[in-house]
């Protein structure tokens, strides 16, 4: 009932438990005790205890901080575009370094983003050769995000894409630009589109192939505003492996 | 790496939430410059996680960088006998097992019931509670938060949230209680 009457103050009792509380509180003159004084505390709490405000001097100290951290900005592309100059660029780059592990798209527009985007292919390739592709694996987001909640400064967004044929296989803490950022993985369950067969044996796929393979995954991210900045995929299984980092990556 | 509209928006959607912002960081922070330092710290984290944020609740969302920046702070430049102290596993002490008076409204220091607040009392006992019940007392009864919202924010499961909450009370409830009843 100590609980109930914590939840009553709260205001987060349904009125069929607030009713089963009153019914306990005409009964019982202790737990009616302990209802009237928290009540009391609370109000008192409210009323006396102080609630800070920010001042002036301080407002203006986080706009100026704010505009500084601003100031440089590259001629910035939006997103869909700049996805697809990405996957233009990294299907090229890629086709010589990653053959063998598959295709890696990375960022290839500004420079530290392309430094980053290699540092997180890189990443992703050591956890497939370690075998070590998620730290928790489970396709339910409800684990997976209290999971990153524990392990990074801010608890990123997990995306729920099982509907549109993504289903997620779990999440992986990466270190990039010395930060720890989550990495959320989905697999897609269904073959290959079509177009995906266009691709002559032994050779990495045309920035076309990838966009007609990758565009739909990267899509449904992107529409969930995920901050896509790579994606490998694994041409020898049936499953492709997305990565998804959400949060910062900025330098 | 922001444009200019990206951060018109920021602060369109975030700024006005910096009183809570601060009221929460001088919370668990206890002081007034660390307290400016980790809310501009926080802003700075929020716009660049800015594009992760889905448009649900600015303030939740500011509060929970903001909390999260404050233990980062505290845990880099304090005593680290300040930091965790979730110890939920013993918030159970003896008294709540049945003290003595408990159950008998007269004598339970629990039941004493605050007509009006010695403020400046009530304030220092707040900041003597263990951060892990401040914490969740502040963004209940200062910031009006839903458990849903402080379970958001502090990164615990509502349960926790909670048994916290009411801990926080009985806490708070009896050092009042104790200190009232030397000053009387």
């Amino acid at each position: 009932m100590r609980g109930l009457v914590d939840e009553a103050i709260d205001g987060e009792l349904d009125s069929a438990r607030r009713q089963a509380l009153e019914r306990h509180l005409q009964g019982c003159p202790s737990c009616r005790a302990a209802h009237e004084a928290q009540t009391a505390l609370s109000a008192a709490v409210r009323s006396s205890a102080d609630r800070f405000t920010a001042s002036e001097a301080l407002r203006s100290r986080v706009r100026t901080a704010l505009a500084e951290a601003t100031a440089p900005a590259p001629a910035g592309a939006r997103w869909p575009r700049r996805l697809w100059t990405w996957l233009g660029a990294g299907s090229a780059a890629a086709g010589a370094a990653m053959l063998a592990a598959g295709i890696a798209l990375f960022l290839a527009v500004p420079s530290a983003q392309d430094r980053l985007g290699q540092e997180l292919v890189a990443a992703h390739v050591r956890s497939l050769m370690a075998d070590h592709l998620a730290d928790v694996r489970s396709s339910d987001r409800h684990t997976v995000k209290p999971w990153f909640n524990g392990r990074l400064d801010l608890s990123p967004p997990v995306a729920d894409l099982a509907a549109e044929g993504y289903p997620l296989i779990g999440g992986r803490l990466d270190y990039l630009d010395q930060r720890p950022v989550a990495a959320q993985l989905l697999a897609q369950r269904r073959r290959l589109p079509v177009a995906a067969k266009h691709v002559p044996a032994g050779r990495a796929g045309t920035a076309l192939d990838e966009e007609t393979v990758l565009g739909e995954a990267l899509g449904a991210l992107i529409a969930a505003r995920f901050e896509v900045l790579a994606c490998r995929q694994e041409r020898s299984e049936i499953e492709d492996a997305f990565v998804a980092l959400t949060g910062s990556t900025e330098a | 790496m922001t444009d200019p509209e990206t951060l018109r928006a920021f602060e369109a959607s975030v700024l006005p939430h910096l009183d809570a912002a601060y009221n929460l960081a001088r919370w668990l922070t206890r002081s007034p410059d660390d307290a400016e330092d980790v809310v501009q710290e926080a802003c700075l984290r929020a716009l660049r996680y800015y594009r992760s944020f889905h448009g649900e609740s600015a303030r939740t969302w500011l509060l929970t960088i903001v909390r999260n920046t404050c233990f980062t702070w505290l845990r880099n430049n304090r005593d680290r006998q300040e930091v965790p102290l979730f110890d939920d596993d013993h918030a159970d002490d003896p008294e709540d097992a049945g003290g003595p008076g408990y159950g008998s409204p007269g004598n339970d220091p629990e039941t004493l019931v605050i007509q009006s607040a010695d403020r400046a009392l009530l304030n220092r006992l707040i900041g003597e509670l263990p951060l892990a019940f401040r914490e969740v007392l502040v963004l209940r009864e200062l910031e009006d938060l839903s458990y849903k919202e402080i379970a958001e924010v502090a990164a615990v499961p509502i349960g926790t949230v909670m048994s916290r909450l009411s801990r926080a009370r009985r806490l708070l409830q009896r050092a009042y209680a104790a200190q009232a009843r030397k000053g009387a």
